[in-house]
């Protein structure tokens, strides 16, 4: 089942980026490649539209972002927010990469030749289509670390003893953060539990950076 | 005087980290989400630029991800936007990591090494120890920061592409030339897109535009025809080469090759440009080497540069057609092969060049091609039309194959000899090599049999000369030609009075260039007459080449009378 959708009106740049990873994104089950010509002339049709119900299929959506107006663009944005939709917007003039939340759905702005990498590959190949490999490459986990150990410093200024589901809901803890660093934790969670999880933070940044 | 603190979305969860009023809470908002952050951080610079303000507070990451280090990059901002009222203000950075973790996550980190930055580690007294440093600094220092060894300290690369940085380094030279020419207004989008990017106002930064007086200098000399053959003429260039191309008080008649280079493949981008040229007959050409994707290959031959292979065809349609090759690219070796293939001049699109410089060489490579174009573009169709007369007249058998032969060499030798010339001698040495070309087709059109000498289809000779009682060419009754052998003058004017029934002005003028030629070999000891010495004087420059290469087509064209 096709989960991604590519929208390239550029077909050049892609053969290029095929050409350097010997790898074809046609063959990639989970990935619908749009790459230039009648294809590429048929999704932009769609995209000029008011409707956008045909992309609804699809969970994430990867557009190059010249190859649509202004309006089309916010139109897209609004559609991604709406359906919880990964949105990644990709083009050669983005100087850094930006995720940021739409409500239910995120938004990647990436350069073309940060996204056509090999992250793209691993990303494609993943199960669970984790944006943050897509945005960052192998420091993803990095940036989740940092996140909550930001968070952690200002959360325990003035905490009282909470069951975990509430930490876990307050700090908005990722999957794989629970799973790397709350596993071992059940109940009522104490400030010194905190504090022993900032510690592995810490511990586990300075080994990786 | 404000202590400004931008806040991340951390800190405005955080809903009571921090009670004192002594920061100014700021941020950078997200605009709808279609803007990327420089030129969030651009605008949002822009409305605080009135404020007075003491310190800066700021967190490593002010989007979403820490990994964005979009704090670190409003740090350089403000530094970089030179501008802005406060942007020698102290910083204060804040973050989680230490100092050493941030230098080798992120080249943006080395602000931290720079004048009046400074760092503090995530606490619960972060902004109570900053409230107390920003009250003991002495405020006099600011005054006296050292943009300098900012600058030291930092180094920007350009944006990542896909296409090497060719595309950033591009469009920063356009807006940077636009500004210096003062028609940067004429391009909107790339300089609103542009004077927001960190890296742009780095560059700036480094190598300030300078300011000029406007005014005569980029004035062109002549009226001429200039096509612009550039994958990015929609992305500025168009706007800049015809704002440009107004300056001058000569009539610059400009077109681009509107194509979309994007869905073309090279074969097709040339065939286009092909049909654009014959159509347009441009006097000159601005050429940029890299026309579709596939030439951003690393390792592709220059040789197979679509902009090369374009050249070639230019060179094949009228090798007097100037191409001046444009180009982000500093490749010698492409350069090279440019040359090799008739390329008449090269800019480079750099944008850490002297602007100043940059666009003086524009103004006079432009202008000289558009000198060279003015006679070596008739040249040439003059060449192509006289070496098809020849290879028709061949064909037919009206001349012999070894005649025809010989005569296109000294056409083509002549020719290359012109294009060179830029001195007097060199222009006279073309000159007397094209002149062999009237040897030839005299000594081969009039020939001797017996003591008697024939033109065409046995027509004996006549002898002319001029009558200066009837102020015209006439025959003389019996011909008395010395030695028994008409000079080059007699056999041509034999030859075009006689057989192709030339006017008498035409025949005069075939004159002055023999005279011209036998006057450069041997120099007269008497001193001339003013308006016979301007009119020798003229094989010393284009003029005496072309009268001869025009006289010549039109024997040639007489070829078919033979």
């Amino acid at each position: 089942m096709k989960k991604v959708i590519l929208i390239e009106d550029r077909p050049n740049r892609q053969v290029d980026f095929i050409k350097k990873i010997n790898k074809n994104l046609n063959e990639i089950s989970i990935l619908e490649n749009i790459c230039g010509f009648e294809k590429f002339n048929y999704y932009k049709e769609i995209l000029s539209s008011d409707s956008l119900t045909e992309l609804e299929k699809y969970q994430v959506i990867i557009v190059h972002r010249s190859a649509l107006s202004g309006s089309e663009r916010l139109r897209l944005i609004d559609f991604s927010r709406k359906n919880a939709k990964t949105l990644v917007l990709f083009s050669g003039g983005i100087s850094s990469v930006t995720l940021q939340k739409l409500d239910a759905g995120t938004l990647l702005t990436i350069n073309s030749k940060d996204l056509y990498s090999s992250s793209l590959i691993s990303y494609l190949k993943s199960k669970e289509l984790n944006v943050l490999e897509l945005a960052f490459g192998e420091n993803w986990k990095i940036n989740l670390e940092v996140n909550l150990l930001d968070k952690l410093i200002f959360y325990m200024l003035d905490y009282s003893p909470k069951p975990l589901s509430i930490i876990l809901s307050e700090l908005k803890v990722t999957e794989w953060i629970k799973e790397n660093y709350f596993k071992n934790l059940e109940g009522v969670i104490q400030l010194v539990q905190l504090q022993q999880i900032k510690k592995n933070l810490q511990n586990s940044l300075l080994k990786s950076i | 005087m404000g202590n400004i603190l931008f806040r991340n979305s951390l800190l405005k969860e955080m809903k009571s980290f921090y009670t004192s009023n002594f920061f100014q809470l700021e941020e950078v908002p997200n605009n709808g989400y279609v803007k990327d952050i420089d030129a969030r951080i651009h605008e949002t610079l822009d409305r605080l630029n009135s404020t007075e303000v003491q310190s800066i507070t700021i967190p490593i990451s002010i989007t979403e991800n820490f990994l964005e280090f979009s704090g670190l990059r409003l740090g350089h901002h403000i530094r970089l936007t030179t501008s802005l009222s406060f942007s020698n203000a102290p910083i204060i950075f804040i973050g989680s990591l230490d100092e050493k973790q941030l230098l080798q996550l992120s080249s943006l980190a080395n602000i931290l090494l720079t004048p009046d930055v400074f760092y503090v580690n995530l606490s619960k007294d972060t902004f109570d120890t900053i409230e107390k440093s920003v009250n003991n600094l002495d405020l006099s220092k600011s005054l006296s920061f050292d943009f300098n060894k900012y600058l030291d300290k930092v180094i920007f690369k350009a944006p990542a592409n896909y296409q090497s940085h060719h595309n950033i380094d591009n469009e920063l030279c356009l807006l940077r030339w636009s500004q210096f020419l003062g028609i940067s207004e004429q391009i909107p989008e790339v300089k609103n897109k542009l004077q927001a990017g960190l890296y742009f106002k780095y560059i700036n930064a480094i190598n300030p535009i300078e300011d000029v007086t406007k005014g005569n200098s980029y004035l062109f000399q002549e009226n001429s025809k200039i096509l612009l053959i550039d994958d990015q003429s929609e992305k500025g260039w168009k706007p800049f080469y015809k704002a440009f191309f107004n300056l001058s008080k000569h009539k610059i008649k400009f077109e681009t090759l509107d194509i979309d280079f994007q869905l073309m493949i090279p074969s097709e981008i040339i065939s286009n440009a092909q049909d654009k040229i014959e159509y347009f007959d441009p006097d000159i050409i601005l050429l940029d080497l890299r026309l579709s994707d596939s030439d951003f290959d690393l390792n592709i031959d220059p040789e197979n540069l679509t902009g090369n292979k374009v050249l070639e065809k230019i060179k094949e349609y009228n090798r007097g057609v100037q191409v001046i090759i444009i180009t982000a690219s500093n490749k010698v070796w492409n350069y090279e092969v440019s040359l090799d293939l008739g390329c008449n001049g090269y800019i480079v699109k750099n944008s850490n060049n002297n602007v100043s410089e940059d666009i003086k060489n524009l103004t006079s490579k432009i202008n000289f091609c558009i000198k060279r174009a003015s006679y070596l573009k008739e040249a040439y169709k003059k060449k192509n039309n006289s070496l098809n007369l020849i290879t028709k007249a061949i064909e037919s058998e009206i001349i012999e194959v070894s005649f025809g032969n010989e005569l296109i060499k000294f056409i083509e030798i002549a020719l290359v000899m012109f294009e060179r010339a830029k001195t007097n001698d060199s222009f006279a040495y073309a000159y007397l090599s094209l002149f062999k070309c009237l040897e030839l087709i005299v000594n081969n059109l009039v020939y001797e049999e017996g003591n008697n000498w024939f033109i065409g289809d046995n027509e004996a000779i006549k002898q002319v000369f001029w009558n200066s009682d009837l102020k015209k060419y006439s025959f003389k009754e019996i011909p008395e030609f010395r030695s028994n052998t008409p000079s080059n003058f007699e056999k041509s004017a034999g030859l075009c009075k006689q057989l192709w029934s030339y006017e008498d002005e035409d025949i005069r003028q075939i004159y002055f260039s023999i005279v011209r030629r036998n006057k450069f070999i041997h120099p007269a000891n008497e001193k001339l007459h003013k308006q016979a010495q301007l009119n020798l004087n003229k094989i010393f420059d284009k003029e005496g080449f072309m009268l001869l290469l025009n006289q010549l087509d039109k024997m040639i064209s007489n070829f078919k009378e033979l």
